[in-house]
């Protein structure tokens, strides 16, 4: 009975510990399925969001009196440290024409990395704050591509800001989310060492077990 | 112990006279083929869920479990009884750590004793926390609930005697438990030549199997819920006692001699499980959260969550007593006595609302399985998911509500009349009938508006 209680106690020590490393551990966050899901642009309201067939082309669509400017990103879902491609196409509003006469330029901004935010939900640091030209790209008419590396994982803002000498400018701004997407090998650890930690309370018991056998 | 109670015509149908599928169920290939097929399959899906695209829409541990496996599984067990715990890949595990590093201490008693509560409250929080943290949805989450269930087989596994996991903590055991019991299939032993036997092989094992990793004794056996046909008792019995019958779903709550509280507890939690998954996939689900968070005035999604999810799980259970409140006027019995005898009552419904829900995941999205397999080749398909229209669905998922909750409603006034004989029966029954209806009804409704994909 005691011998009972006792496993009971081990038993129940280990299914807790996994039960709280749950939540601490556990990179699952259900984070937004999109990289960008939200804009808005300076002095304009107007904004619609188009989501493509699959989630891997979702684009982001944001318009002003001047520009219709819709933006993606390769890959869909950026990871820290790893070059994403952020790809603007900046179109006329009225006439739906390319324009090829724009400059971009991107800021990217760490908002919110969870456990590392400050006071304002900010970071400032040189690592946290990553800025770009985008250059036209060949793609498609009036597409503009910038590559950056977002540092750490977190919730980013990227201000685009478009200046045509033809069209004017605008600031758009666009969330985008940064996680890590390799296996979570502190929970796969956790997990691990508390079956080798079963396996050896076992193997001890099971000792135990034979030397009372032997004597009787 | 009560005496036996199972219909007659279970004994005259036995599949075991079948030669070929008996000397199948005797050999060794049973259940080993199926368990290595599950046992592959399920090593891609950790791999894949664990490390694989953190995109559900890509990842094919996400579409083999939550499309494939998940609703098809209410299916298997209506057909064959806990025929899938034979052949999961976590029992596989159990067995295997336990051959090479198990120490087969006693089960504590706690466990037997606790053990539903325990699979109850976790059953509880793994939804709650699907919708705070994302279990489905997220394949790293998947993953993590998968990892944990393995870890916790393989402890339990090395300190304890058999598969303790499966029958004490497994929250998905006591689902196949419980949605079982409403079956199509039993196997039970022949009391007559088990009197005489002095062996007890199918409990204690011999050269031929183990003994019941269930730790069931067939003789004793009234129910499916801890019986998972791993075929042990068909190959040990030296007496060719096994029976394996077919019989009429639900038939097993009609004869019904005990009823166990947590079990009942369990069954009408579920109601409200389901309940949650089918509302959380609603297209007009976030709107309604968002109303329900200012009208609540609080700010923060989670807790706004939580406040409806301890709604959704309390009222039925509320409901429940409530009818067994009124129907005590009839009985004289105890609240918990009576409660605990019709709480299985709404098996039949939680089976048929769970198997409308996942049908829809099953044939809207079925060919992402398809299209995430090729992705683990290298090849990127797109296209469309679903086998059928949508109209078809919801009229199958229609069939399938109405089907459950007739079938609920006729289980609750056969337990009524098993109990308190035909007179009463019906005013006995009357304050579940209006309980059970109730429930039907809000499951009918959650499939008239079109859901999310999983996917
Ligand atoms: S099933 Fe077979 S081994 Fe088990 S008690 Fe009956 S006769 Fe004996
Ligand atoms: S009763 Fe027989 S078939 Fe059922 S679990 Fe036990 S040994 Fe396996």
């Amino acid at each position: 009975m005691t011998k009972n209680f006792k496993s009971s106690l081990i038993l129940l020590a280990l299914a807790s510990n996994l039960l709280f490393a749950l939540p601490m551990m556990a990179d699952t966050k259900s984070a937004p399925t999109s990289t960008m899901t939200d804009q808005n642009m300076s002095g304009h309201s107007s904004s619609e969001a188009a989501h493509g067939e699959s989630q891997a082309t979702e684009i982001t669509v944001a318009k002003d009196e001047e520009f219709e400017v819709s933006v993606q990103t390769d890959p869909e879902k950026p990871t820290p440290n790893k070059p994403v491609t952020i790809m603007i196409s900046v179109k006329n509003q009225s006439t739906q024409e390319p324009v090829l006469d724009a400059s971009v330029n991107v800021s990217m901004m760490l908002m919110d990395s969870g456990s590392h935010s400050n006071m304002s939900g900010m970071s400032m640091d040189s690592d946290t704050t990553i800025k770009g030209q985008a250059t036209l790209d060949n793609m498609e008419p009036g597409m503009y591509a910038v590559t950056l590396t977002p540092t750490k994982q977190g919730e980013w803002s990227q201000d685009i800001q478009i200046s045509s000498p033809t069209h004017g400018e605008t600031t758009l701004t666009v969330p985008l989310t940064v996680s890590k997407t390799g296996p979570n090998w502190l929970l796969i650890g956790s997990v691990g060492g508390i079956v080798v930690l079963a396996g050896i309370i076992a193997q001890f018991l099971k000792r135990k077990q034979s030397t009372v056998k032997e004597v009787q | 112990m009560s005496q036996k109670t199972q219909p007659n015509s279970s004994q005259t149908k036995n599949f075991l006279k079948f030669k070929p599928l008996k000397r199948f169920l005797q050999s060794s290939l049973y259940p080993g083929i199926f368990q290595w097929l599950a046992v592959i399959i399920f090593a891609v899906i950790m791999v894949e869920t664990l490390a694989g695209p953190t995109n559900a829409h890509d990842n094919f541990g996400t579409a083999a479990t939550w499309v494939l496996w998940w609703p098809l599984l209410p299916l298997f067990f209506f057909l064959f009884g806990r025929f899938w715990c034979a052949v999961c890949p976590f029992a596989w595990v159990s067995d295997l750590t336990q051959r090479f590093l198990g120490a087969n201490r006693k089960v504590p008693n706690f466990l037997r004793k606790y053990g539903l509560w325990i699979i109850d409250i976790t059953f509880i929080f793994i939804t709650w926390s699907d919708h705070i943290w994302g279990v489905v949805e997220s394949p790293r989450g998947s993953g993590t609930l998968l990892l944990l269930i393995l870890g916790g087989v393989m402890v339990t596994a090395m300190l304890f005697e058999r598969r303790t996991w499966c029958r004490y903590l497994c929250f998905l055991g006591s689902l196949s438990g419980n949605y079982s019991r409403t079956g199509m299939l039993e196997l039970r032993a022949d009391k007559e030549i088990c009197k005489t036997c002095t062996t007890r092989d199918c409990y204690k094992g011999n050269s031929k199997a183990a003994g019941c990793p269930m730790f069931e004794f067939p003789m004793a056996m009234e129910n499916n819920a801890n019986c998972n046909l791993c075929g042990n008792c068909i190959k040990s019995c030296p007496h060719d006692s096994i029976r394996l019958t077919p019989r009429k779903p639900t038939s097993e709550f009609w004869g019904m001699t005990r009823a166990r509280f947590e079990e009942s507890f369990l069954a009408i939690v579920i109601v409200g499980i389901v309940f949650v998954q089918n509302i959380t996939m609603l297209e007009f689900y976030p709107t309604y959260l968002k109303w329900a968070e200012l009208s609540l005035g609080i700010a923060n999604r989670d807790i706004a969550f939580t406040i409806l999810f301890v709604i959704a799980m309390t009222t039925p259970v509320l409901l429940l007593f409530l009818a067994t409140a009124i129907s005590q006027r009839f009985t004289g019995e105890t609240l918990r006595t009576a409660f605990a005898r019709f709480g299985y009552a709404v098996i039949p419904l939680d089976l048929a609302a769970h198997m409308a829900h996942n049908l829809f995941h099953l044939l809207a999205e079925g060919k992402s399985i398809y299209y995430t397999f090729m992705g683990l080749f290298g090849k990127h398909i797109e296209g469309p998911t679903s086998f059928v229209s949508d109209p078809t669905i919801q009229i199958m998922q229609y069939t399938l509500v109405i089907s459950g909750t007739f079938g609920s409603l006729y289980t609750a006034y056969r337990i009524a009349k098993k109990n308190y004989g035909t007179k009463k029966a019906l005013s006995v029954a009357m304050p579940y009938l209006v309980v059970i209806l109730i429930f039907g009804v809000l499951n009918f409704l959650t499939f008239v508006v079109r859901m999310d994909m999983r996917m």
